[in-house]
């Protein structure tokens, strides 16, 4: 069916590599005392350090991403656009929230930099597969950033959210002009 | 003093020169004394020949006042004194008045005379009628008065009613002008115009030179006009059958009448309005009407003239042979056999007129054969003489086509069996006598002279010598008949593939891969190309019920014996394997067809059981009483009403020894069982205080037994009309004792069954499949139909068969879920991605019986059916089938029976709670206030509610309340209003309330809990309890407890709107709703209404099941490397501990928030969570739910529901898009505005759209199946709808969506009958990877 959905845009090249076998027990050692268990999940925790420590050993060029202040369901994320593509010298800033059944549920993901784009929306939402029905637990933060990341060059014109940047993607110069015109880094 | 006034006036009348003036005060005091005085006293004084001598006169000739008073003065007279109509009639008076009216100067002068006709025509109306009074009543009647224009249509009633033959040519004077009136937008005028029409119509009856008059006045097309373009929907129910019999009469007779109805398209009326009301419960007596409408307009065709008649005649036929299809369904379906009969004659007309080449046309589009089968199985002798004729008819008009397609079809095979029924039945007779089983003679019900009172045109042995006749004739064929054709291969092939799986019943197919491949290529070549073309009787005939019910089920392993439970493993696992077998190949769409073969299976069927008509008879209590309005459901059984009961005298058995005897009458109620009998007779007869246990006694009448299961009432009726399907009681019954014998029961041979099937449920539960605990897979495991039945009743294998087919439609996506997961397991599957359902199950209503749905609604106008004339098929349909019943049907039973289940009654107290008896014992002060409504308050409660606190006010009504059998409404307190706006404002409220974020009822409630935040639980798949630990008791300052009483309290709300028809504003999800008809919940659920969640469970349970595979084959090849990570991560490293996703507070084991998944352990994480979320987590929560609502009523008789109908009950018909809002909550961008003639048919298809079609469309364009509280308005972002640009063939394009931003891009197709193609098969399509996408 012609479901307007973004191709999924990771092969099974591009399959995260196994989060290091020492992150989970690193994060282990990190655990809170029982007693402080209530409001947040203790499993959800657990993972997103894991995750935290994969991305940091991993070193992805071009996608990092962070907890932002003391809270670890709340993370920033940026993603430099690549080379060769109408957004080669850009960094995008991303807000990540995390649900409390997170990775059964995905996590909410919009850019906090202006990003002209035909699946951005003016308020940042992102129409990605993955991050609505096509999510799957195996799925994490680096998957998600490097996804997006591939998502900048690669958009999906059959169902722009942004239909005046779709119309003008084949126009690659008049869009690197817009791009540029709308970029605001923080 | 009277007398004296009179005298004077007398006088001053006689005064033939007196002034005018005189003459009119004069009169104007008559009329004083005529209305004042007393009849006795003006008969003495007035001399009446002088008054009727005179007033004509002035009526003729007066000027000014004068006529008036003369008009007045007669219409005075003759109301006082009517036999003074004739005086005034000879004396000219009626032909003065006529005169005037025609005259028409004076429309208060018309008046008067229209008075004063009335009057006189009620004395006199043939002399009246032959002065023409009629046309003239008729004459001014636009310029008359509302009250003076009934008047005239009264005087024209009064004159045409059954007047004389001779006088009917004045009669139809009037008729132009009552044509006029039909045009009346005047409901009263309108009926009273049509019915004047319909006795000139009958008057004039055989008359064709009075009917051509008639038609002259153009009353065809007026009266086609009213109906024509939908205006027969708009009519009430007076006017329409009033229509239709006057142009039944006009038909009848003229031809040139029936020459205008043709012209003016009466065939597509008549198909769509029989369309209409054959799928209406209440429509059978339009429907009878609409045939003998039918049957009329072919009356005049057939007796103008034999076949060579003009080519315009022959396209009359034409047209009515296109409504030949309709009319076999109908007849078909007909629980009525007037229907039935009027249809089967209307069908011997058309094939009478009809050429052969036509005849064989019909037979393939319309299959008459098979019709005429069905119609031979009826017990109905008319119906079964008429049938016979007909195919005398067919075969003498073809008789080698007709031959073969009734040697096909069954009919051939169904004349021998009448044959040898009818001899036998000569037989028996000489020998006995019956005199009381007469059936109705409808001989004449076609017939206009209803006069008739000659006896039934159908002789003893006319129907046999008419079927040795036929039989005769095909002797003569035969001779002749040579080649072998497509037939003979067809049937051999259904055999063959029949008796091939009844041979295969018994082996393990699983251990044999060759032969199950050989069935299923086999079962494949059945269902897709053979089964389409295999007739109806032939399948039937090849025991296809019994093999594919022993096949599918477990009854052939059980009839063969029963020896380990590890071989009823083996065998439970055999069944489920046929099943997603069969599944799968009836389901999936073959190449070509758009049809399903499930579909045809079904349809096959269920025209087989069509056949078995007399399995389930109707009974009535008389003639003529099945009046209940079909609106009108009482909901409530009215206690104080006396119900019928029967007196039975209880007597013991000959032979019987032990027990004592018992003296006395007892009476009985309807629905009284031998079982309750028992009860009562038991203490009294029984000596010694001995034998345990049920069925200690047997009844029997007259040395037959009675069924336990079936009503005493309804054994009696059925042994006394022994033989006869449908049953009449007269009334003569219910005045009569009837002696019944017991003895005892000394057969006891329950043990031994139940034994094994506490074996079965034992295996059962050993079994990892949870979806083989639900009921479905239990009567499936236990080869039997749940319930007491004759399994050797000829419907009892389709019916089985039919549960069967229904079962696994309704579990297709379990079934073929499971078997994704066995092939993932077994490498087959290599991707978790490719776990998909790729079928979809056939819509729930193909498995509807129209027949015996009309048999219900039939049984359930019935007066006496809520006081227990139930016939026990009809329980057992509505517990075990009620998917054959409609919908609207089944409720109608739910109303009329639900009274039996209240919570008041013995058998069924719930523990602790108040009885309805003590509530009306205790008057509490809301009801003394409504002393004055004492009706109204005897039917209802009221009961005041605050504001602010509304679930406890609601909590409080319920406690004090809930269980009254009584309506409840409902006041705010300080405000006004009364009745039911306050009261459906309640429960939306209500339903609203239990819907808010942090009160922990449901799932989706601790995600969005920033502390503070107001609002309602959001759930796009609807509402599912949030799993609770069982070790916590409060969880973010919410008690467990305080959970549980809201769905105690809801528990009560639904059960209350239920009864009281109110509508909660709830999106409870389908699980939750299958919880409350009883259901069991498993894995393949959980998708229903936490996707997400699901999709990872049942992804890990693939991954478990592939694990145990190789564990077990690497025993025998050791050593093959499968991928057992999860989508290439590691289990560990998804850093999963064994808590309930999102609710890190619940442990699924103890210590579980520091026990991590890992592949050795994800089983268990797997049950555990199924369990939590399914079981063990909501149990406190669920049970309290039911067990309020079972201090109402008894939660399970809802279970003839499913959960759609449950929502369609609970939530209203009426959804969150309201159509006329439509277009306000939509959007139309890029080339499309509200304008646009695309856009305008989108939104007519979104408006006839079902339920289920939007749902599937919300679906599908926003990702969800329900709309957030608020509806359409509060979807953000809105609904879009833009213009798809295509290239090419637009029409061959999809819509297609983007569900982030709620657009649907709709191509601009060139017509809406496209759009709708394209849009089910985009939602279809969308619907299939509903679960997993």
């Amino acid at each position: 069916m012609a479901r307007g959905e973004n191709s999924e845009s990771h092969g099974s090249g591009n399959v995260p590599a196994a989060p290091a076998a020492g992150a989970a027990s690193a994060s282990s050692g990190k655990q809170a005392p029982a007693a402080a268990r209530g409001a947040d999940g203790q499993s959800v925790v657990r993972r997103l350090q894991s995750e935290l420590m994969a991305l940091m050993m991993g070193g992805d060029p071009g996608v990092s991403a962070f907890p932002e202040g003391d809270n670890i369901f709340q993370w920033v994320g940026t993603i430099d656009g690549s080379a060769a593509t109408a957004y080669e010298g850009t960094s995008y800033r991303l807000a990540l929230a995390f649900p409390s059944d997170y990775p059964y549920k995905p996590p909410k993901v919009r850019f906090e930099t202006p990003c002209f784009h035909p699946n951005v929306d003016n308020h940042g939402n992102i129409c990605l597969d993955i991050l609505q029905d096509k999510w799957s637990s195996a799925y994490d933060v680096r998957t998600i950033l490097l996804s997006i990341q591939s998502l900048l060059g690669e958009p999906n014109n059959d169902s722009p959210l942004n239909t005046q940047a779709a119309a003008l993607w084949a126009n690659q110069e008049e869009f690197r002009k817009m791009v540029e015109k709308l970029y605001k880094p923080a | 003093m009277a007398a004296e006034v009179l005298r004077y006036v007398q006088a001053a009348l006689a005064d033939e020169a007196g002034c005018a003036d005189a003459h009119a005060a004069a009169l104007a005091t008559l009329c004083d004394a005529l209305a004042f005085t007393h009849p006795d006293v003006l008969l003495a004084a007035v001399d009446v020949a002088y008054f009727a001598a005179r007033l004509p006169a002035f009526l003729a000739a007066g000027q000014n006042d004068l006529p008036v008073f003369a008009a007045r003065a007669i219409a005075e007279a003759v109301d006082i004194l009517p036999q003074w109509a004739a005086v005034f009639l000879q004396h000219g008076a009626v032909e003065a008045l006529r005169d005037r009216l025609l005259a028409a100067d004076n429309i208060e002068l018309a008046e008067e005379c229209l008075r004063a006709l009335d009057e006189i025509s009620q004395e006199c109306p043939d002399e009246c009628l032959r002065l023409g009074v009629a046309a003239a009543a008729l004459h001014l009647f636009d310029f008359l008065s509302a009250s003076k224009q009934k008047m005239a249509l009264k005087i024209v009633t009064q004159l045409v009613q059954e007047c004389d033959d001779a006088d009917v040519p004045k009669a139809m004077e009037a008729a132009p002008a009552l044509c006029n009136l039909l045009q009346s937008s005047d409901n009263s005028i309108l009926g009273s115009a049509l019915s004047c029409l319909g006795m000139l119509a009958a008057d004039a009856h055989g008359k064709a030179e009075h009917m051509d008059r008639l038609c002259e006045s153009k009353v065809v097309d007026t009266a086609m006009g009213l109906l024509d373009k939908d205006g027969w929907k708009i009519l009430d129910d007076d006017t329409l059958p009033g229509i239709l019999a006057l142009l039944k009469h006009i038909a009848s007779v003229s031809e040139k009448a029936v020459n205008s109805l043709f012209d003016l398209g009466v065939c597509d009326l008549l198909k769509q309005m029989i369309t209409c009301y054959s799928c209406s419960p209440s429509g059978s007596d339009k429907l009878e009407m609409l045939v003998e409408l039918l049957y009329q307009l072919m009356q005049p065709l057939g007796t103008s003239g034999q076949m060579n008649d003009t080519t315009e005649q022959n396209a009359h036929v034409d047209q009515l042979a296109s409504i030949v299809t309709l009319i076999t369904q109908v007849a078909k379906c007909g629980a009525l056999s007037s229907v039935c009969y009027r249809c089967v004659v209307v069908i011997g007309n058309i094939v009478e007129l009809s050429t052969p080449t036509f005849l064989v046309g019909l037979q393939k589009t319309a299959n008459l054969s098979s019709f005429l089968t069905c119609m031979l199985a009826r017990k109905n002798r008319h119906i079964v003489f008429q049938t016979l004729e007909v195919s005398k008819t067919l075969l003498k008009k073809h008789h080698q086509f007709f031959f073969e397609s009734f040697t096909k079809e069954g009919v051939k095979h169904a004349i021998g069996t009448i044959q040898a029924q009818e001899k036998n039945r000569n037989s028996s007779e000489r020998l006995k006598r019956k005199n009381n089983t007469q059936e109705w003679c409808m001989c004449f019900d076609l017939d206009l002279d209803s006069s008739s009172t000659d006896g039934c045109k159908i002789e003893n042995n006319a129907i046999l010598n008419l079927a040795e006749e036929i039989k005769k004739s095909f002797v003569v064929v035969k001779a002749n008949k040579k080649s072998p054709h497509r037939f003979g291969c067809v049937i051999k092939f259904v055999r063959d593939f029949f008796a091939r799986l009844n041979r295969h019943a018994l082996t393990v197919l699983t251990q044999d891969p060759d032969l199950c491949k050989e069935l299923s290529d086999i079962s494949r070549k059945f269902l897709s190309d053979e089964l389409p073309s295999t007739s109806t009787f032939a399948f039937a005939k090849s025991g296809s019920a019994k093999y594919l019910v022993d096949y599918l089920s477990n009854r052939a392993y059980l009839k063969s014996n029963l020896n380990n439970c590890e071989d009823l493993t083996e065998q439970l696992k055999e069944v489920q394997h046929r099943l997603q077998k069969f599944t799968h190949l009836a389901l999936k769409v073959s190449n070509g067809s758009s049809v399903k073969p499930l579909g045809i299976l079904v349809d096959k069927l269920l025209d087989a059981l069509h056949m078995s008509y007399e399995s389930f008879p109707v009974i009535l209590s008389d003639h003529g009483q099945r009046t209940r309005e079909s609106t009108m459901i009482p909901l409530r059984h009215s206690r104080t009403q006396e119900s019928e009961s029967l007196d039975i005298k209880f007597v013991k058995a000959r032979r019987e020894k032990v027990l004592r005897s018992y003296g006395g009458v007892l009476p009985v109620s309807l629905s009284s069982k031998p079982g309750e009998m028992e009860a009562i007779l038991w203490p009294v007869i029984c000596s010694k205080g001995n034998a345990q246990g049920s069925s200690r006694l047997m009844f029997s009448y007259k040395g037959t037994k009675l069924q336990p299961s079936a009503t005493i009432f309804e054994s009696l009726v059925r042994l006394m009309n022994a033989g006869q399907s449908d049953i009449v009681i007269d009334s003569s019954f219910w005045d009569e004792e009837y002696r019944i014998s017991y003895n005892r029961n000394k057969s006891e041979n329950i043990p031994s069954t139940s034994s094994c099937n506490t074996r079965l449920f034992a295996v059962q539960e050993k079994l990892e499949q949870s979806i083989v605990k639900d009921p479905f897979f239990c009567s499936l495991f236990l080869g039997k139909l749940p319930g007491d039945v004759d399994e050797s009743d000829p419907s009892y294998d389709l019916l089985f068969t039919l549960k069967v087919l229904e079962g696994l439609n309704r579990f297709s996506y379990q079934l073929s879920m499971d078997q994704q997961i066995c092939k993932f397991a077994e490498g087959y599957l290599q991707n978790l991605d490719d776990l998909k359902v790729t079928i979809s199950p056939i819509p729930q209503h193909q498995f509807m019986s129209n027949l015996l749905t009309n048999k219900l609604e039939l049984q359930m106008q019935e007066r006496l059916f809520e006081d227990g004339l139930v016939p026990s098929w009809c329980v057992y349909l509505a517990e075990t089938c009620p998917f054959l019943l409609s919908f609207s049907a089944r409720w109608k039973y739910f109303c009329l029976t639900v009274h039996r289940s209240f919570m008041g009654d013995e058998t069924s107290i719930p523990d602790g709670s108040s009885t309805p008896d003590e509530e009306s014992a205790a008057p509490d002060e809301e009801e003394e206030e409504s002393d004055a409504q004492n009706e109204a308050s005897k039917k209802t409660r009221k009961h005041k509610v605050t504001r602010d606190n509304i679930l406890e006010s609601a909590a409080s009504m319920m406690t004090k309340h809930g269980s009254s059998t009584k309506t409840i409404e409902v006041v705010f307190v300080g405000e006004v209003g009364t009745g039911r706006g306050p009261t459906f404002e309640f429960y939306s409220t209500v339903s609203h309330e239990l819907q808010r974020l942090g009160i922990g009822m449901w799932r989706g409630d601790n995600n969005a809990r920033k502390a503070g935040e107001a609002g309602f639980v959001r759930s796009s798949f609807g509402l599912f309890p949030q799993p609770w630990s069982s070790v916590g008791t409060s969880t973010r300052g919410i008690e467990l407890s305080d959970v549980v009483k809201k769905f105690k309290l809801l528990g009560h709300v639904v059960a209350r709107a239920l009864l009281d028809g109110r509508i909660l504003d709830i999106p409870l999800s389908k699980a939750f709703y299958k919880i409350m008809l009883g259901q069991e919940l498993d894995i393949y659920d959980i998708p229903s209404f936490d996707p997400e969640l699901g999709k990872t469970v049942l992804e890990f349970q693939a991954l478990v099941k592939r694990k145990k595979f190789l564990e077990k084959s690497s025993e025998k090849t050791p050593n093959r490397n499968a991928d057992l990570s999860y989508k290439n991560v590691r289990l560990e490293d998804l850093c999963l501990d064994f808590t309930l996703p999102g609710n890190p507070d619940y442990e699924l084991v103890p210590g579980g928030s520091e026990k991590i998944v890992t592949l050795e352990n994800l089983e268990e994480y797997v049950n555990l969570i199924v369990d939590a979320t399914l079981k063990s987590g909501i149990v406190k929560q669920v049970e309290a739910f039911k067990s309020a609502v079972n201090e109402v009523f008894a939660l399970k008789t809802l279970r003839m529901f499913d959960e759609e109908e449950m929502e369609r009950i609970l939530c209203g018909e009426q959804d969150s898009w309201a159509s006329s809002k439509l277009e306000d909550h939509i959007e139309f961008e890029h080339g499309y505005d509200a304008s646009s003639p695309p856009i305008k048919s989108f939104l007519e298809i979104l408006r006839e759209f079902e339920r289920e079609d939007q749902r599937a469309f919300l679906q599908f364009t926003t990702g969800a199946p329900q709309l957030p509280l608020g509806g359409l308005a509060s979807l953000d972002p809105k609904l879009t709808v833009v213009r798809k640009q295509c290239d090419g063939n637009i029409d061959n394009e999809l819509p297609s969506v983007n569900t982030c931003r709620h657009f649907i891009k709709l191509p601009p197709y060139s017509s809406k009958e496209i759009m709708l193609m394209k849009l089910k098969y985009a939602l279809a399509e969308g619907l299939g990877s509903f679960h997993l996408s």
